[in-house]
C-alpha cells in the first residue's frame, strides 16, 4: 500500500518534468510556435501522465489560447484533491463542508487585510521600482499605534483609531523617504537598487526594536474589539449564519482591507493626483516635462504605501489581542508573497493575490494532516507557492513580461 | 606631520593590524577572563565569519542573498543531528562537523542554481521566502530538531578558552581563503559580475558559473564555520535562523564596509562588543566605559571641525558649518533633555524617544562633517585624537560625583537599524573599510583607475551617456 502512496506522490512531478522536456522538442522539430510548450507539457504530464503527453505528442494542438493550460490545471487541482481524500478519509476538510466554509470566510477575511497592505507595497514598487524591505514594520506600527491610541489615551472607538494610525504612518513614511531614499533619484548615489535593498531593511530593523520597546509587555491588557463600541449596530462577536460562523471583527477587519483597496483604486483612477502617480510610473521624464514634480510624487507615493500598510496593521488590532512587533517580518513575507503573485505593480492582482493567500494559509493549516504541526507550517503553504511562482512565472498572474 | 609615503604607511597598517591580532589572541589571559565574556567573544567571532562571507556574496559579488545565515543553521543542525543520531566512529563530533560543512554546501549550491534566473529584489524576496520556510522547517518538525525547545549539542572536547581559539583560527583562515579568492581570476570575475552582469558576460565571464560558485564557496565557508561553532555550544535553537540575526550580519558588514570581507569583520568585533558595553551603561563622572570613550571621541572631533571652520576661512562661520549647526544644536539639546529624564521612572519610553532622537541627529552630524572633509585632515588627527580621547575619559571619570546607570535593554538592538542607515546615507563605505584603504593605499589607486576611465570616457562616448530613459520602468494599472 505503502508502495502505492509512494508512487502517486513521485508520478506528477515525473510525468511533469517528461511533459516539459519532450513538448517543446516535438513542436520545435515541427517548425511550430513553441511559446508556452514547456507548460503545456508540464501541466499535461502532471495531470494526464503518458496519455497527455501523447496527445501533445500526436496532434500538436495549437496553444495560443488558454483552453488547454486551463483544463489541465483544473485537472491537476482535482486530482490533487482526490488523492487528499482517498488518503486521509477522516480528516475535518473531508467529513467537513461547514468546516471547510468556515476556513474560507476566515482566510478570505485575513487575505483582504494583508492585501491592503500589499496594495501599498506595489504601489511603492510602480512609483519608484524599488520594494520596500520595512512595510511589514509599517503593518506593526499603525497596529501599535492603534492599539496604544485605544488602550492608553482615549480609549476611543476601534474604527477611529485606524486613519489616526494611517496618518501617523504617512507622516513617518514620508520623513524616512525625504531623508533616506529621495537622495537616491538625484543620482547621488552609486548602485541605487542594492543602497534601496539594504537602507529600507536598515530602518526597518529599527522601528522593530523601537516598537518592541515602546510596547514593553503588553499582556493582560487587550485591544477593544469592533463589537465593543458598536459602529455598525453588530455588538455580538459570533453568531450563525447558515452553516457559517461569522467572528464578527475578523470579518469587519475584512470589509476594512477591502474598502482600504478600492479607495485606492479610485484614487489612481479617479484623481488628478492618482494620474500623476501613474504618470511618473510609466515614464518619469515625460511626467516632468507636462509638470508633475516626480520628487514630490515620490514621496507621496511611498508615504501612502506606507499608510495603507499602517491603516491595514490598525484594522486587524481589534480582531486579535494586541500587536506582535516581533513578528513584522513574517507578517511582511505575506506582503512579498500576494504582489509576486498578483504580479508586481497591478493593484488587482494584489486584490486578488490576498484572497488566493489568506485562503492557502487557511486551507493549508486547516487540512494539514498533523494538526500539531499545522500551525507551524501555516506560513509555509503560501511560501512554496510564492517560490514556484518566482522560478516559473516571475511577473505573476497579472504582470507584464519584462 | 608630513604626508607620509604609501610603504610607509603599509608598514604602519601593518603594525596596527598585528598588534590588533596579538590583542585579540592573548586577550583570555587579562579580558575575556570568565566564562561568559567568552562566551560572548566566541559568539562576535562567529558572526564576524558570517559577515566577511556574506560581504563576498553581496558586496564584491552583488547577490543579496537573506538566505546566508539560514544556510549556517541548516549546516549547524545537520551537524548535530548527525551526532546524536549516528553511532560509532562517523558519529562523532567531527563526523559531525563533516556532515554539516556538506550539508549546508549542497543545499547552497542547490540555491545558487534556483536562483540563476532572478536579479537584485527579486533574488532578495526569493531567499527571504528560502530562510522562512528553512526556520518554519526546524520549528514545525519536533521529533527531528526538538523544535523551539532546542536541541542539546555534544561539544568539541577541551575547554571554553580553547574553543575561543579554535573559532579565532577558523575566523583567520576563512579570511585568507576569502582573499586568496579575491585575488584570484574569479575574484575579478565576481566583481565584474557585480558592476554590471551583461558587460561581464559580453566581455567573456562565465556568469552563470560565477553566480553558482560564490552560492556554493561562501555556503561551504558558512557550513563549516556554523557546525564548527555549533559544536563549541551547549544548545542549538531555531533563533539561529531567523531574519533578525541576518539583518545583524548585515549592519555590521555594512558598518564595517560592504566591499570589503576583513572590515566586515571587524566591524562585526567592533559593534558587537560595543553592544556588549551598552547593556547597562553609567553616563557621566565616574563613569568608565565604552560611552565615555565615545562621547570623548564626538566631542573632540566637534571642538576639531568647529575649529578648524573658525580658523581656515578668516571669515565669518563658513556654509558648511552654517548647513550643520542645527543637527548640532538638536541633538545636544534631545541628549540633554534624556539625562534629565532618564533619571526618572525606569524603562520610560518617551526618554528612550528623545535618546534615539538624539543619537540619530548627533550621527547625521558627525557623518556630514566627515563626509565633508574628514578624510583630508584625518591623516594628521586621527592617532592623536585616539590618544586623547582616552585620557579625555579617563578625566570624565576622575571627576567627583555619581554616574547615572541606566539599563538599555531592547533598545541597543534598534541602534543596528539606525546606524545603518546613517552609514548607508553618509559613507557607504562603511566605517572601518575608508581606514583599511587609508593604510593600504588602495584609495589611491582605485582613485587613479577611476580618474583614467573617467579621462577614456570624455574622449569616447561621453554624449550617449544621458540618451537613454529609466532603465526598469513597470506601469502601474
Amino acid at each position: 500500500m505503502s508502495w502505492f502512496w509512494a508512487w502517486m506522490l513521485i508520478a506528477g512531478p515525473l510525468w511533469a518534468i517528461i511533459g516539459s522536456r519532450v513538448v517543446p522538442r516535438r513542436y520545435r522539430s515541427l517548425s511550430l510556435d513553441s511559446r508556452r510548450t514547456r507548460a503545456a507539457g508540464g501541466l499535461m504530464g502532471a495531470a494526464l501522465g503518458p496519455l497527455g503527453i501523447a496527445y501533445l505528442y500526436r496532434s500538436t494542438p495549437d496553444l495560443s489560447g488558454r483552453r488547454i493550460m486551463a483544463g489541465a490545471s483544473i485537472l491537476v487541482g482535482v486530482e490533487l484533491w482526490l488523492l487528499f481524500r482517498a488518503a486521509f478519509p477522516d480528516n475535518a476538510c473531508n467529513t467537513s463542508a461547514s468546516y471547510v466554509a468556515n476556513q474560507l470566510q476566515n482566510g478570505i477575511s485575513l487575505g483582504l487585510v494583508f492585501a491592503a497592505m500589499a496594495v501599498g507595497l506595489t504601489l511603492i514598487y510602480s512609483v519608484q521600482s524599488i520594494i520596500s524591505f520595512t512595510h511589514g514594520q509599517f503593518f506593526m506600527f499603525g497596529g501599535v499605534a492603534a492599539f496604544f491610541l485605544a488602550t492608553e489615551v482615549w480609549e476611543f472607538n476601534a474604527v477611529l483609531a485606524i486613519p489616526i494610525a494611517g496618518v501617523l504612518s504617512l507622516i513617518v513614511g514620508m520623513v524616512f523617504e525625504r531623508t533616506m531614499l529621495a537622495p537616491m533619484h538625484g543620482g547621488g548615489i552609486e548602485r541605487a537598487g542594492e543602497y534601496a535593498i539594504l537602507v529600507t531593511f536598515g530602518f526597518g530593523l529599527f522601528l522593530q526594536f523601537a516598537l518592541v520597546g515602546f510596547l514593553g509587555n503588553p499582556t493582560g491588557v487587550r485591544a477593544p474589539r469592533y463589537t465593543d463600541r458598536p459602529l455598525l449596530g453588530i455588538d455580538t462577536a459570533a453568531f450563525d449564519l447558515g452553516p457559517l460562523r461569522i467572528r464578527t471583527d475578523f470579518v469587519i477587519a475584512g470589509l476594512i482591507g477591502a474598502l482600504l483597496i478600492l479607495l485606492l483604486a479610485w484614487f489612481l483612477q479617479r484623481t488628478w493626483m492618482g494620474r500623476s502617480f501613474r504618470a511618473v510610473a510609466q515614464q518619469r521624464d515625460a511626467a516632468s516635462v507636462v509638470g508633475i514634480n516626480s520628487g514630490r510624487t515620490f514621496t507621496l507615493a511611498f508615504g501612502i504605501g506606507t499608510m495603507l500598510a499602517g491603516m491595514a496593521g490598525a484594522a486587524l488590532v481589534p480582531a486579535l489581542n494586541f500587536p506582535i512587533p516581533q513578528i513584522a517580518g513574517q507578517v511582511a513575507i505575506r506582503s512579498y508573497i500576494i504582489i509576486v503573485l498578483g504580479g508586481l505593480g497591478s493593484v488587482l492582482g494584489a486584490g486578488l493575490g490576498g484572497i488566493f493567500v489568506g485562503v492557502a494559509e487557511a486551507l493549508g493549516a486547516g487540512c494539514f494532516p498533523d494538526p500539531a504541526r499545522a500551525s507551524s507550517y501555516q506560513l509555509a503553504f503560501p511560501l512554496v507557492l510564492f517560490a514556484l511562482m518566482l522560478l516559473v512565472r516571475p511577473q505573476g498572474f497579472f504582470g507584464r513580461a519584462e | 606631520m608630513r604626508e607620509m609615503t604609501a610603504d610607509r604607511r603599509r608598514m604602519a597598517g601593518l603594525v596596527v593590524l598585528g598588534v590588533l591580532v596579538v590583542l585579540i589572541a592573548t586577550s583570555p589571559a587579562f579580558f575575556l577572563t570568565s566564562g561568559y565574556r567568552l562566551d560572548v567573544a566566541r559568539l562576535a567571532l562567529y558572526m564576524a565569519i558570517l559577515a566577511s562571507t556574506w560581504s563576498l556574496l553581496a558586496g564584491v559579488a552583488g547577490q543579496f542573498s537573506f538566505a546566508h545565515v539560514a544556510l549556517a543553521g541548516l549546516g549547524g543542525y545537520a551537524g548535530a543531528i548527525w551526532v546524536r543520531d549516528v553511532s560509532g566512529w562517523p558519529g562523532s563530533v567531527y563526523g559531525g562537523i563533516v556532515i554539516g560543512t556538506l550539508f549546508a554546501w549542497l543545499v547552497g549550491t542547490l540555491l545558487g542554481l534556483l536562483l540563476l534566473r532572478l536579479r537584485a529584489a527579486y533574488l532578495a524576496l526569493f531567499t527571504i521566502a528560502f530562510a522562512e520556510l528553512a526556520r518554519l522547517t526546524v520549528v514545525a518538525e519536533t521529533d527531528f530538531t526538538g523544535g523551539r525547545l532546542s536541541l542539546a549539542v555534544q561539544q568539541l572536547p577541551g575547554d571554553e578558552t580553547a574553543h575561543f581559539y579554535l573559532v579565532l583560527v577558523l575566523l583567520g583562515a576563512i579570511l585568507g581563503w576569502v582573499y586568496w579568492l579575491l585575488r584570484s581570476r574569479t575574484g575579478l570575475f565576481l566583481r565584474a559580475m557585480r558592476e554590471d552582469e551583461q558587460a561581464a558576460a559580453a566581455l567573456g565571464v562565465n556568469v552563470v558559473r560565477a553566480k553558482v560558485f560564490v552560492f556554493s564557496i561562501t555556503s561551504l565557508m558558512i557550513g563549516l564555520a556554523a557546525s564548527v561553532y555549533t559544536h563549541t555550544v551547549s544548545r542549538i535553537a531555531p533563533e539561529r535562523l531567523e531574519l533578525l540575526v541576518m539583518g545583524q550580519v548585515i549592519a555590521v558588514a555594512v558598518i564595517g564596509g560592504l566591499e570589503s570581507p576583513l572590515a566586515a569583520a571587524i566591524g562585526a568585533l567592533v559593534v558587537f562588543g560595543t553592544l556588549e558595553n551598552l547593556r547597562e551603561i553609567s553616563i557621566g563622572p565616574g563613569a568608565m566605559n565604552v560611552v565615555t570613550v565615545l562621547l570623548a571621541v564626538g566631542i573632540l572631533v566637534l571642538v576639531y571641525v568647529i575649529f578648524r571652520a573658525f580658523r581656515s576661512a578668516g571669515a565669518p562661520v563658513p556654509r558648511r558649518i552654517g548647513r550643520l549647526a542645527p543637527w548640532l544644536v538638536i541633538s545636544v539639546a534631545l541628549i540633554t533633555v534624556f539625562l534629565f529624564m532618564a533619571g526618572g521612572e525606569d524603562g520610560d519610553w518617551t526618554a528612550w524617544m528623545v535618546l534615539i532622537a538624539g543619537a540619530v541627529a548627533l550621527s547625521v552630524f558627525v557623518m556630514r562633517s566627515y563626509a565633508a572633509g574628514l578624510p583630508a585632515w584625518l591623516e594628521r588627527v586621527y592617532p592623536a585624537v585616539l590618544v586623547a580621547s582616552v585620557a579625555l575619559s579617563f578625566l570624565i571619570r576622575s571627576i567627583p560625583g555619581e554616574s547615572l546607570d541606566v539599563e538599555l535593554g531592547v533598545w541597543r538592538f534598534g541602534v543596528f537599524g539606525a546606524i545603518l542607515m546613517i552609514t548607508l546615507r553618509f559613507a557607504r563605505n562603511g566605517l572601518i573599510f575608508p581606514i583599511l584603504q587609508y593604510f593600504s593605499g588602495a584609495k589611491e589607486a582605485r582613485k587613479e583607475t577611476v580618474e583614467f576611465r573617467d579621462a577614456g570616457d570624455d574622449a569616447s562616448h561621453a554624449p550617449q551617456a544621458t540618451a537613454d530613459g529609466r532603465p526598469d520602468g513597470e506601469v502601474a494599472r
